[in-house]
């Protein structure tokens, strides 16, 4: 494999690594979770490094930066060997980038880092390929020269920070620059200059004394460089640390691959973890709370009521069926959620209730905001998905039951009994009257009872037993009734939980679990 | 204009220190500097100094790390009292020099007088280190502060409090440095406070013919006076190694105009008047910057505090237009249903009671404490529900349009800080209906026992009228407007009857009142506790006493 594959390879993988932050960033937004505020913008940072990435690697990017004073211009004449910039006694000097291309030109990649003012070197030896950027200093009254600083550090592939003894403990750099980017202790180096004004043992000294103060900013690693341009000291092993980068061609992928590990960090720690809700226990205290908002025991007792009602209804003794039809219905009384402001502030309660639990600990983390939201916000949801389910379950209770149409059937013959019972008896008593007929031998007799009495009597005592088995029927029926229409009413509970809270909580879960997926797939 | 007096110096020096800033709003950090070196510079130098105005001069050497402030010291002195060094930044206490004679005044607490002194061996932190030597004249304290710009934040701190009680700033530079933002931010503030000032910039690169002198000092001069520091004193000393950790060449110039000032009477005093004034004269604008602070976040508080007491107020709103509305007695028609499921005999009671409802309440209240008490529970229940939601939502209202308002979302920490306990609202409920019960044993008197006639117990009575204060129709629909009419009718006939109807109305009120009462204060407290959030930050009073104390001073 040449090393131009290898330089591919390295660039999709950044390029996977870079789509796979966006990604998670995107569904962040989405749950609230800012992906851009002052110190993170990840679609600006993807957009930066997609068009560096675009430039390819044949170039290396190196910006020198360092305090007013401390003798960058002297260095970048000692590393270009031409007197490119202007040094002087008197401060701040420096204030437009200067760019100075080695061996290579790079007008495309300078256009993208907008540096205009630019210097050419086609003989470059072993720092071929680099681009070596001048930056204005950080630390003077000059504000706009630090605006252009912390402008271009943020673009370019490899920092060297300059500094010198007299200022090398400096806040402005430590808390300013060194410490907010310990992400990117790769593509760093610190370079101590000016060591020729302390004498050797104070430098050796002072070199040990920045090593402790960078580790102290979490630049573990970086290894502090002492130079001088007055004695030559240090500027070989400069240029040969700047040569080594220029020939491994890393350091663009590295920088940006740092960039995107403080970006997917930044993010995890916003978000936190996705967590490990208890769905189920939360489902619990929610149906419990919810059916107790709609009223599930008082509404199974109404259906039981209306059941009953309907049950005497229908198997009652007809003739009195019609008196007791002008009754009022229970189900009248029934009251749903939505109209009641009692239902309604306990469903608000049952929601608070829930919403803290899954919150739990994550009450600061993105994620438990997130899942306490989509609980908290959803009382009309709720309240308007509980009176329909428990309207149309009542409906659906109500259908009639078999066992009525047969008792129905059995009073159809009772009562065709005594009619015929009562008619025949009234035609022989009109017969006997009227026609002053002996009616006696036209009634059959069975044991010396009368048929037609017999049939009036069947009818009646029928239609009574069939009425009392019909009512008893009708209350076991509604003890089971209630039970039913319990369990019922507490599933469709269950059901408004399951579609308003458990399914978007699960959604969001998955959210989460995908974005830590994201993160990690962004992190490599 | 003369100078203050002692006492009103002391006076604004309290009201100024009782003003908190606990807000983080924009520029909240750089106003709480400012307090906090308004207030030290009043203790360590005005009044020390108003106090004494004989007594010897302070001159602080302030400035960058690396700037050689102790090379500069020892070869003022001539003498090493200061150990200078290659590392940065030193974290040595500082050295102040002075003259065996002024010990009263420098041991002591005459300037600087919560600073622990030391004396022998150097240690670090803060307290002054001590050393007395003639080679520095009567009536002069040279001080080596730390530094202003290293990652050691303890010293800037230090540094900005012994700048304060200058009488005269010695600030030493360098030729890499004297551009840096930091020290440009000093000497603005000495500008400011209108102090006798020297600037020393040290380590110019020497040059044969001294030009690199002249055009720093130039450069350094036409910046000072951009910062309106015109009346500074500009000295340039070249970079050459020390002898015996002494610099030979440019200090003398500095050393001569320093004792000048001490030697002659006339400058002296001048020295002190100039730095005393200027110092009393800053304190306008920079106490003024602190109030213009302290007034937004008066402001801020104030318009949190606005959204909390409205929140408050539409709880006990809340509750009061819901129970108008009958919708108590309604969950309660309901509920008699549910408090029946579970017993065995249910169906029994079904039977004999479901349908003729209004028999059925009535019955309820004939004496049997079993079913006044589920009534009674069950009311209760409703209305701790409800009075909970009113107020905890009122809560998260609160909250909620805290964290979109400046300030806010510092001052909750990101946590729930009020109370969501039902505890108090289940004890504010019991207390309300044993106080109505209460309310009827007082009024009724003799008539109860007309009532237990009616097999109405004390109980029976209460409940019968905690029902008719929520029993009007308003709500109501269907079915319900019956059973709960019934209920009122029913209820007021009983009661009516009992008591007489103006009676009954008047219970009725007061009951009702208590109740909404009781809410209001609940709401209260709670809301109460959330705005004790935003005690810390001054009120009116604040800011008016050191606005009147700033005022004084003029006098």
């Amino acid at each position: 494999m040449s090393d131009d594959q290898v330089d591919r390879d390295e660039v999709e993988e950044l390029r996977r690594r870079l789509s796979a932050l966006r990604d998670a960033a995107t569904l962040l937004a989405r749950h609230g979770v800012p992906a851009a505020d002052g110190a993170l913008d990840v679609d600006t940072l993807v957009a930066r490094a997609t068009e560096r990435l675009r430039h390819g690697t044949d170039h290396t990017v190196v910006a020198l930066v360092g305090s007013t004073g401390s003798g960058k211009s002297s260095l970048l004449n000692a590393l270009t060997g031409e007197d490119v910039a202007r040094t002087g006694v008197t401060r701040p000097t420096t204030a437009i980038t200067q760019a100075v291309t080695f061996g290579k030109p790079a007008d495309g990649l300078l256009d993208h880092l907008e540096v205009t003012r630019r210097h050419h070197l086609p003989d470059a030896g072993s720092l071929h390929g680099l681009v070596l950027l001048y930056l204005p200093d950080f630390d003077s009254v000059a504000v706009q020269h630090r605006m252009e600083v912390d402008r271009l550090i943020g673009l370019v592939d490899l920092m060297a920070w300059v500094t010198d003894p007299q200022k090398y403990a400096d806040e402005a750099l430590h808390d300013g620059y060194l410490r907010p980017l310990s992400s990117h202790a790769e593509v760093m180096l610190v370079v101590l200059n000016k060591i020729d004004t302390v004498g050797a043992d104070a430098a050796a000294k002072c070199l040990d004394d920045l090593s402790r103060l960078l580790v102290a900013d979490g630049l573990t690693g970086v290894t502090p460089l002492g130079t001088s341009t007055t004695t030559g000291e240090g500027l070989d092993g400069l240029r040969g640390t700047l040569a080594a980068e220029v020939a491994a061609r890393a350091a663009a992928v590295e920088r940006i691959a740092a960039d995107v590990n403080a970006a997917a960090n930044a993010l995890r720690e916003r978000s936190g973890g996705a967590g490990a809700a208890d769905l189920a226990r939360l489902k619990k205290v929610a149906t419990e709370g919810l059916a107790g908002a709609a009223g599930v025991g008082g509404n199974a007792l109404v259906v039981a009521e209306q059941y009953r009602r309907d049950a005497v209804l229908a198997v009652g003794w007809p003739p009195l069926r019609v008196i007791r039809r002008f009754r009022r219905a229970p189900l009248e009384r029934l009251a749903t959620s939505g109209e009641s402001p009692i239902a309604r502030s306990e469903v608000n309660r049952t929601l608070r209730a829930t919403a803290e639990l899954v919150e739990g600990d994550g009450a600061v983390s993105g994620w438990g905001r997130a899942a306490a939201a989509t609980v908290r916000d959803r009382t009309e949801p709720v309240v308007a998905a509980l009176d329909t389910q428990t309207t149309r379950q009542i409906q659906v209770l109500r259908q009639a039951p078999r066992w009525w149409g047969a008792l129905r059937r059995l009073h159809g013959l009772w009562l065709i009994a005594l009619v015929v019972g009562v008619l025949w008896l009234v035609g022989l008593a009109a017969a006997e009257a009227f026609l002053l007929i002996d009616v006696e031998q036209f009634v059959p007799r069975w044991r010396g009872i009368a048929l037609p009495t017999a049939l009036a009597g069947i009818g009646v005592v029928g239609g009574w037993l069939t009425a009392l088995i019909g009512r008893g029927l009708a209350r076991v029926g509604a003890g089971r009734q209630a039970k039913r229409a319990r369990a019922a009413l507490t599933e469709k509970v269950a059901v408004v939980v399951d579609e308003q809270l458990i399914d978007p909580l699960g959604t969001l879960l998955a959210d989460a679990r995908e974005a830590e997926a994201l993160l990690d797939r962004a992190t490599g | 204009m003369p100078h203050p007096t002692v006492a009103s110096l002391t006076a604004l020096r309290e009201a100024l220190a009782a003003l908190d800033l606990p807000l983080p709003l924009a520029g909240v950090e750089l106003a709480a500097t400012t307090r906090d070196e308004a207030l030290a510079q009043v203790d360590d130098y005005l009044l020390p100094r108003l106090s004494n105005v004989d007594a010897p001069l302070l001159a602080v050497l302030g400035g960058s790390t690396g700037a050689g402030k102790s090379t500069l010291t020892n070869s003022m002195v001539g003498d090493v009292v200061s150990t200078a060094g290659v590392l940065r930044p030193t974290t040595r206490s500082p050295v102040l020099v002075h003259h065996p004679d002024d010990a009263w005044w420098f041991a002591g607490d005459g300037v600087l007088p919560e600073l622990p002194r030391q004396t022998g061996e150097r240690g670090t932190g803060r307290a002054l280190h001590l050393a007395v030597t003639d080679q520095v004249p009567r009536g002069l304290g040279i001080l080596d502060s730390p530094d202003i710009d290293s990652v050691e934040v303890a010293n800037h701190e230090l540094a900005a409090q012994l700048l304060g009680a200058a009488d005269l700033w010695v600030f030493v530079t360098t030729a890499a440095r004297y551009a840096d933002a930091v020290p440009w931010d000093y000497l603005a503030r000495a500008s400011e406070r209108g102090a006798a000032i020297g600037v020393v910039v040290n380590r110019i690169p020497p040059t044969d013919d001294g030009s690199a002198v002249r055009e720093i000092l130039a450069d350094v001069r036409r910046m000072l006076n951009g910062a309106g520091l015109d009346g500074a004193r500009l000295f340039g000393i070249e970079e050459r190694p020390p002898v015996e950790g002494l610099l030979l060449d440019g200090v003398a110039e500095v050393k001569g105009w320093i004792e000048g000032l001490v030697a002659d009477a006339e400058q002296r005093a001048a020295v002190v008047r100039q730095t005393v004034q200027g110092a009393v004269d800053s304190l306008w604008p920079r106490i003024g910057r602190v109030l213009e602070a302290a007034r937004e976040q008066a402001t801020a508080a104030a318009a949190m505090a606005e959204v909390s007491v409205a929140q408050e107020r539409a709880a006990t709103r809340v509750v009061t237009e819901q129970l108008g509305s009958g919708v108590l007695l309604r969950g309660e028609v309901l509920e008699r249903f549910r408090e029946q499921v579970g017993t065995a005999a249910w169906m029994d009671r079904l039977q004999r009671q479901v349908g003729r409802l209004r028999d059925r309440i009535a019955g309820a209240f004939t004496g049997r404490d079993g079913e006044v008490d589920a009534v009674r529970g069950q009311l209760r229940s409703n209305l701790v529900g409800l009075v909970d939601d009113a107020v905890t939502g009122s809560l998260e209202r609160t909250v909620e349009a805290w964290r979109h308002l400046p300030g806010g979302s510092a001052v909750l920490h990101d946590q729930r800080p009020y109370a969501t306990a039902i505890g108090p609202v289940e004890e504010l409920v019991a207390e309300w209906q044993d106080g109505v019960v209460e309310l009827i044993r007082e009024t009724a008197g003799s008539k109860v026992s007309v009532a237990r006639g009616l097999t109405l117990g004390i109980n029976g009575i209460g409940v019968t009228l905690m029902m008719g204060i929520f029993a009007s129709t308003g709500g109501l629909t269907g079915g319900e407007v019956a059973v709960a009419g019934g209920t009122a009718a029913f209820s007021q006939a009983v009661l009516s009857a009992v008591f007489g109807e103006q009676a009954i109305r008047d219970l009725a009120r007061k009951a009702r009142e208590d109740l909404l009462d009781r809410v209001a204060a609940l709401a209260e407290q709670r809301h109460t506790a959330l705005r004790d959030l935003l005690d810390s930050v001054p009120g009116d009073d604040t800011i008016n006493a050191v606005e009147v104390a700033l005022e004084e001073l003029s006098r």
